[in-house]
C-alpha cells in the first residue's frame, strides 16, 4: 500500500518539475536567443514479487514473472539547441548565428562563457560587450571615429572612418562548439559554461566547419514555442491531478481498513 | 476462524497490489517510451491447507501491446522505434535493452542513452568519434557529415523476453538470448515515443480496485463485527 503511495508522489514531484520546467520557458519566450528546456523522466527500479522462470507448478514455469515498479524519476533538463526565429532590428551591432555555434564572452574572473546572444554594444572603450557589459572574445574595438560598422558572414568585423573610402577590417569574430551543447551548464543571463559533459570548445571561423554564418542586423527570437508549451502545461496539470488521485485512492483504502475494528 | 475472512482478505491483498500497479503507470505517464504494466488474478485453491476455499493471489503480469504516441520534437538525437524494436546499451551489468530514444553525445564524441549508457553498433561496439555534424539517418545509419560511421544495432524482441529493470531499461529474461539485429531498421529520426500508459484505462481500473476493496472490507466487516459478534452472544448468552 505504501508502494502505491510513494509511486504516486514520485508522479507528483515529475510533474512539478515538468510544470517548472514550462514556467521557466513561457519565461522566458521573449528572451532573445533562449533555448528551451526539456524535462525527460525514467521508471524507477522494480521490485521482483515473483522472478521469470521461477517454477509455477512441478512441470512449468511461469514465464514473466511479476516486478512491481516504485515510480518515475526525473532524468534530465535538456537544453533543447535548434535554431530559433530571427527577428530583423537594422541595429549594426545585433548578429545572428545562422547555424550551430555560440560567440564567445570574457567574464570578469577571467574565464569564457558562450552565449547565442548576439545583441551587442560598444562600451565607453568602443570594445563590443553584450548586454551584461562583458567583453567579446576575441575582443572587438571600435575607432573612436567610426561611421559604419560591417560584419560579414564569415565574422570579419570592418569600418569607414571619414576621408577614408575603403572600409579598413579591424577584427574577426570566432565562434565555438561543442560536441554536446546540451551538457553546456546554464549561468543565468543567456550564458552557458563548458563543462566535462558538453566537452572542450571547437573554435573556429563562422561559416567553416560546420559552423553557422554570422548575419548582421538580426537577433535570434527564443525557441519557445507558446502553443507547444501551453498543451505540455495541460498535461503536466492533468497527469499531477491523475497522481493525486492515486494517492487519494491509496489513502481511502487504508482508511477502510482501520474502519474494520470498531 | 472463519475461513470467508481469510478469502476476503485474499481479496484485499489483490486490490492493494492493483494499485500500487495502477500508481506506478501514472507516475510515469511523461515518462519517454514507459510501457505500462497490468497485474492478473489467479484463483488460489486452499484444499492444500484443509479449507474448503479458494482464495485469489496475484497470478502474473504483462505488459500492455503498443506503443505510446509519437511526437516531432526536431532533434536531431531523438529517435523513436517500431513496436517491438529496441537498441542496445551497455551498462556495468551488461547489455540492456531500451526504447527511450532521446540519445546524445558525450562530451568525447560516443552516443549514449539519456543517462550515459553507450549506445551499440551491429558489432556491439560502443559509437565513438563523431562531431558536432554526426547526425542519424532513418534506416540506423549513423552518420558523420555525409561519411557513415556505424550502423545501430535495433533488434526485434517480444515481451514475453523481457523483464524490467527501470531507467528505461529491459533485461533478457532466464535462457533468453539476443537476437541478431536488423539489417534495415526502420527509424523515425526528430521523433520521441511518449509513454504508452492511457490516462483514462488508469483511472476506470483504479476505481474499479477501489470498489472491489471496498466490497471485501464488508465482507470482512460483516463476518468480524456482526456474524462473530453475535454468535459469542447468542451460545454464551
Amino acid at each position: 500500500m505504501l508502494r502505491a503511495l510513494w509511486s504516486a508522489a514520485s508522479g507528483m514531484q515529475a510533474q512539478q518539475l515538468q510544470i517548472d520546467t514550462i514556467a521557466n520557458n513561457l519565461a522566458n519566450v521573449n528572451t532573445s536567443g533562449f533555448k528551451r528546456g526539456r524535462a525527460e523522466f525514467q521508471d524507477l527500479l522494480y521490485q521482483t514479487v515473483t522472478a521469470p522462470g521461477a517454477p509455477s507448478s512441478v512441470a512449468t514455469r511461469n514465464p514473466a514473472g511479476i516486478q512491481l515498479g516504485l515510480g518515475s524519476r526525473p532524468a534530465s533538463v535538456k537544453k533543447l539547441f535548434s535554431q530559433g526565429d530571427i527577428k530583423k532590428t537594422d541595429n549594426p551591432l545585433d548578429l545572428v548565428i545562422q547555424g550551430q555555434g555560440f560567440f564567445k564572452i570574457l567574464l570578469p574572473d577571467g574565464s569564457t562563457a558562450y552565449t547565442r546572444d548576439g545583441a551587442f554594444t560598444a562600451n565607453q572603450d568602443g570594445q563590443l560587450v553584450n548586454a551584461q557589459g562583458y567583453l567579446l572574445d576575441p575582443p572587438i574595438t571600435l575607432p573612436p571615429d567610426t561611421l559604419t560598422i560591417n560584419v560579414g558572414a564569415d565574422g570579419t568585423v570592418s569600418v569607414t572612418q571619414p576621408g577614408q573610402p575603403q572600409a579598413t577590417p579591424i577584427g574577426q569574430i570566432q565562434l565555438a562548439n561543442f560536441v554536446n551543447p546540451t551538457g553546456l551548464l546554464s549561468l543565468g543571463g543567456n550564458l552557458y559554461q563548458a563543462t566535462e559533459a558538453s566537452g572542450d570548445p571547437i573554435e573556429g571561423t563562422p561559416g567553416l566547419d560546420g559552423l553557422g554564418t554570422i548575419a548582421q542586423g538580426f537577433l535570434e527570437l527564443s525557441n519557445v514555442s507558446i502553443v507547444t508549451e501551453l498543451v505540455d502545461l495541460i498535461a503536466a496539470q492533468r497527469a499531477y491531478e491523475l497522481n493525486s488521485r492515486a494517492v487519494q485512492a491509496a489513502d481511502e483504502m487504508m482508511q477502510r481498513v482501520h474502519s474494520l475494528v470498531r | 476462524m472463519n475461513h470467508e475472512v481469510y478469502i476476503a482478505a485474499s481479496g484485499m491483498r489483490l486490490e492493494q497490489r492493483w494499485l500500487e500497479q495502477i500508481s506506478q503507470n501514472l507516475a510515469n505517464v511523461s515518462t519517454a517510451a514507459y510501457r505500462p504494466q497490468r497485474l492478473l488474478a489467479a484463483s488460489h485453491d486452499g484444499r492444500a491447507l484443509r479449507w474448503p476455499a479458494v482464495a485469489v493471489a496475484l497470478g502474473g503480469a504483462y505488459t500492455v501491446p503498443g506503443t505510446g504516441p509519437l511526437r516531432e520534437t526536431g532533434r536531431p538525437w531523438d529517435v523513436a522505434l517500431p513496436e517491438g524494436r529496441y537498441l542496445l546499451v551497455r551498462t556495468a551489468g551488461g547489455i540492456r535493452l531500451t526504447r527511450a530514444g532521446a540519445l546524445q553525445l558525450s562530451a568525447e564524441g560516443r552516443l549514449t542513452d539519456a543517462l550515459g549508457h553507450p549506445v551499440l553498433d551491429q558489432e556491439r561496439r560502443p559509437i565513438e568519434g563523431l562531431t558536432p555534424q554526426g547526425r542519424l539517418a532513418g534506416d540506423g545509419r549513423v552518420l558523420d557529415g555525409e561519411v557513415e560511421r556505424a550502423r545501430l544495432a535495433v533488434v526485434h524482441v517480444e515481451d514475453d523476453a523481457l523483464q524490467r529493470e527501470g531507467d528505461g531499461l529491459w533485461d533478457l529474461s532466464e535462457g533468453r538470448s539476443l537476437p541478431q539485429p536488423e539489417a534495415q531498421p526502420e527509424l523515425r529520426v526528430g521523433w520521441l515515443e511518449g509513454s504508452a500508459t492511457r490516462a483514462l484505462d488508469e483511472l476506470v481500473r483504479l476505481i474499479e480496485a477501489q470498489r472491489a476493496f471496498e466490497g471485501y472490507q464488508k465482507v470482512l466487516s460483516v463476518v468480524i463485527n456482526d456474524v462473530n459478534r453475535s454468535a459469542v452472544r447468542d451460545l454464551a448468552g
